[in-house]
């Protein structure tokens, strides 16, 4: 088969999911079809979200390929006859942190009714696709929710082997997620409030959104937290960035309703436990709490605990990267078989 | 820097601006860059398309991207303020091929409408960029002469070049090339028919359609020239392709009005003689009638006397490839001076 593949290359450039990419198109490469990639960027933070749209909207490749295969959003607003959407995720702003604290612009009337036109095309659009799966159980979800629109889930075939070093902790969580207010890093060093253990905090991030920086920065100084959070440039090399994750005790990753389990894989892939919360969302789906990690509620003060307690129970904390790794191992999932439930 | 590249491409048609494309992003890296691609299908038919696709390069936006490197009509469209373009061509149907055959565009009203808005976005859009580069004094030609917009020559560079060798003169000219209509392997074939001499002829190349492929097969059968014509349709590896170049006594690459063509250059690293058209374009900056190969008119007999020429002597057309090289090394195209430029 000829088979297109669309995708957005925005300001999210996550490593991970370019790479992703990749890894499909060999897959289908290897099952005989022709592979041809569409990639259009697109910016989330621009106010023009609709005339973006349109843009995707007025691709028409019905004279090209037998299938097309939509990865990113918007991908899926290209026009083609035999189109199979694999959604992870569209616009938090408009979705997932809508009126939320969460959300970072004001709610106007303007926005509203933009996010009004955005959600009435989206479950056009996704609803005349050919088929229509999710990257998580979360997302699927969402689809259900707020389209009516019945996805299945097909996880992404993260890479299992290699890069696994052998765990020398040191003396800190690790939080890798972007400093925006999805991912709640203000809750994060509230937590470093009341932990009662020399626990530490290492955020290694990309800061997309400076006047959150600063506010962290802030929160810091007033409880003088210096000593126990360190920040680190997200842009060190792989083989350093792969040591700070290796000599964690474990990964904090505390977002608002995620669809991406990503965070869970990728803990595990190290083995280290993950200390997520019960709101989390998608990491939870690959979560086995008191097994894998520890799910606890979005509360400075239960956060902390966890944080004590693994600290304290460092054994523990390391059995359960161990397991985590070694649960996904069992699951033996690869890009052959993203494709073959993709195409089926 | 991070870099985006963006080209307009036919989905399942690889030529040389995907070459072109796929080195850019390979060097940029090697000089330690981050490099994203944007791809956007080519939409012709119906003449509206056209706009459509106009339109949507305009409506997208491109944020976290430093520079952005533009190849083709019309993702130079992409609005960005450090937006740099290396055309490779304009969108030649509408200018220079609009009154020959080459041109596919219906001459109705929507076909003229169509023609006047990639004119004026020509004139819109291009002069948005910082710089703008041409891959040939041809192309930087046609700019000013339909647009009246100035631009500065940077030749693309043959990527593997080194791998070229030669050995002694074969019996055969090669051309190789995508096999279309305006790539005239037809006249290729048709001046076999008044060569007086023992030179055979190889025609290596992936027919844009199989049509075109089927018709060069039968004007070789109907002219009974299947002892001295080889068309070779099916893809041959890098290595057959250099041996098909080193034994070759000279090279044939007569496309009307080219905008570059690697086949020259290809020609001068292997050291052999050259035979093109005085209306094939970017191929005469290169060659030096008499002395690094020859130039004739469109004609197959004028070809067919040239054929003869190099067949007949042998030691002068060896003579004439070296000489091919040394002026070629003579102008200096590298990667260096290519991305010094982009990037300045």
């Amino acid at each position: 088969m000829k088979i297109i593949l669309a995708t957005q290359i925005g300001s999210a450039q996550e490593l991970y999911h370019a790479a992703g990419e990749l890894q499909i198109a060999g897959a289908l490469q290897r099952s005989g079809h022709q592979v041809e990639w569409v990639r259009l960027p697109f910016s989330n933070n621009s106010p023009e979200i609709l005339e973006q749209i349109l843009a995707y909207q007025l691709l028409d490749l019905s004279a090209y390929g037998d299938r097309l295969i939509a990865l990113r959003a918007p991908a899926y607003f290209i026009q083609h006859p035999h189109k199979v959407v694999w959604f992870g995720e569209f616009l938090p702003e408009f979705y997932r942190a809508w009126n939320t604290p969460y959300q970072t612009g004001t709610i106007t009337p303007a926005l509203r009714r933009i996010r009004e036109l955005l959600l009435n095309q989206d479950k056009k659009k996704l609803g005349a696709a050919h088929a229509v799966f999710a990257t998580s159980r979360n997302a699927a979800a969402k689809l259900k929710q707020c389209h009516g629109i019945n996805a299945r889930v097909v996880y992404p075939a993260y890479p299992m082997e290699g890069g696994i070093p052998d765990g020398i902790c040191g003396d800190y969580f690790l939080f890798y997620a972007p400093l925006e207010k999805l991912n709640r890093p203000l809750l994060a060093v509230e937590s470093m409030r009341w932990v009662a253990s020399p626990v530490k905090l290492v955020f290694c991030s990309p800061s997309p959104d400076p006047g959150l920086r600063e506010q962290m920065e802030k929160m810091i100084r007033q409880y003088g937290l210096e000593s126990k959070i360190k920040f680190l440039s997200p842009d060190c090399p792989e083989k350093e960035a792969g040591e700070i994750m290796a000599q964690c005790f474990g990964v904090l990753h505390i977002p608002f309703d995620e669809n991406s389990v990503k965070a869970a894989w990728l803990a595990g892939r190290f083995k280290k436990m993950l200390l997520t919360c019960s709101d989390s969302g998608a990491p939870l789906e690959w979560l086995e709490p008191g097994q894998t990690g520890l799910a606890v509620k979005p509360v400075p003060e239960d956060i902390a605990k966890s944080l004590d307690r693994i600290y304290r129970e460092q054994a523990a904390g390391k059995h359960m990267g161990e397991r985590a790794l070694a649960g996904q191992l069992r699951r033996k999932h690869d890009w052959n078989e993203v494709v073959e439930r993709l195409l089926a | 820097m991070r870099i985006a590249i963006a080209n307009h491409s036919v989905p399942f048609i690889f030529g040389g601006a995907e070459v072109l494309e796929n080195g850019l992003k390979q060097k940029l890296e090697e000089y330690g860059h981050q490099v994203v691609n944007i791809r956007i299908p080519v939409l012709i038919h119906p003449p509206h398309k056209i706009i459509e696709n106009l339109l949507t390069c305009r409506f997208l936006q491109l944020e976290n991207i430093d520079r952005f490197i533009a190849l083709k009509f019309p993702v130079y469209c992409i609005p960005h303020a450090n937006k740099v373009v290396w055309l490779l061509h304009q969108y030649r149907e509408m200018y220079d091929l609009w009154d020959t055959p080459y041109c596919g565009m219906p001459k109705t009203p929507h076909g003229l409408n169509a023609r006047e808005a990639v004119v004026q976005a020509d004139q819109t859009y291009l002069p948005e960029a910082k710089a703008i580069f041409t891959i040939s004094k041809r192309v930087t030609g046609r700019l000013q002469k339909y647009n009246q917009i100035d631009s500065q020559v940077l030749y693309p560079p043959l990527d593997n070049a080194d791998q070229y060798q030669t050995e002694a003169c074969g019996d055969y000219i090669f051309y190789p090339s995508r096999i279309n209509h305006i790539k005239r392997q037809w006249l290729a074939v048709e001046s076999m028919r008044y060569v007086k001499t023992g030179v055979k002829l190889m025609i290596a190349g992936k027919p844009d359609v199989p049509s075109e492929g089927e018709r060069l097969h039968a004007a070789i059968a109907k002219y009974g020239l299947s002892s001295k014509v080889r068309l070779l349709t099916q893809w041959i590896s890098w290595e057959e392709k250099l041996k098909l170049f080193a034994q070759a006594l000279g090279v044939l690459f007569i496309p009307l009005d080219e905008d570059y063509g690697y086949v020259t250059l290809e020609a001068a690293y292997a050291q052999k003689a050259l035979i093109t058209c005085r209306d094939s374009g970017g191929p005469l900056e290169f060659v030096e009638s008499g002395k690094t190969g020859w130039v004739t008119d469109p004609d197959p007999r004028q070809l067919a006397e040239a054929l003869d020429r190099l067949y007949l002597d042998k030691a002068k057309s060896a003579h004439m490839g070296a000489g091919g090289k040394e002026r070629l090394l003579a102008m200096n195209i590298g990667w260096d001076t290519v991305v010094g430029r982009l990037l300045a």
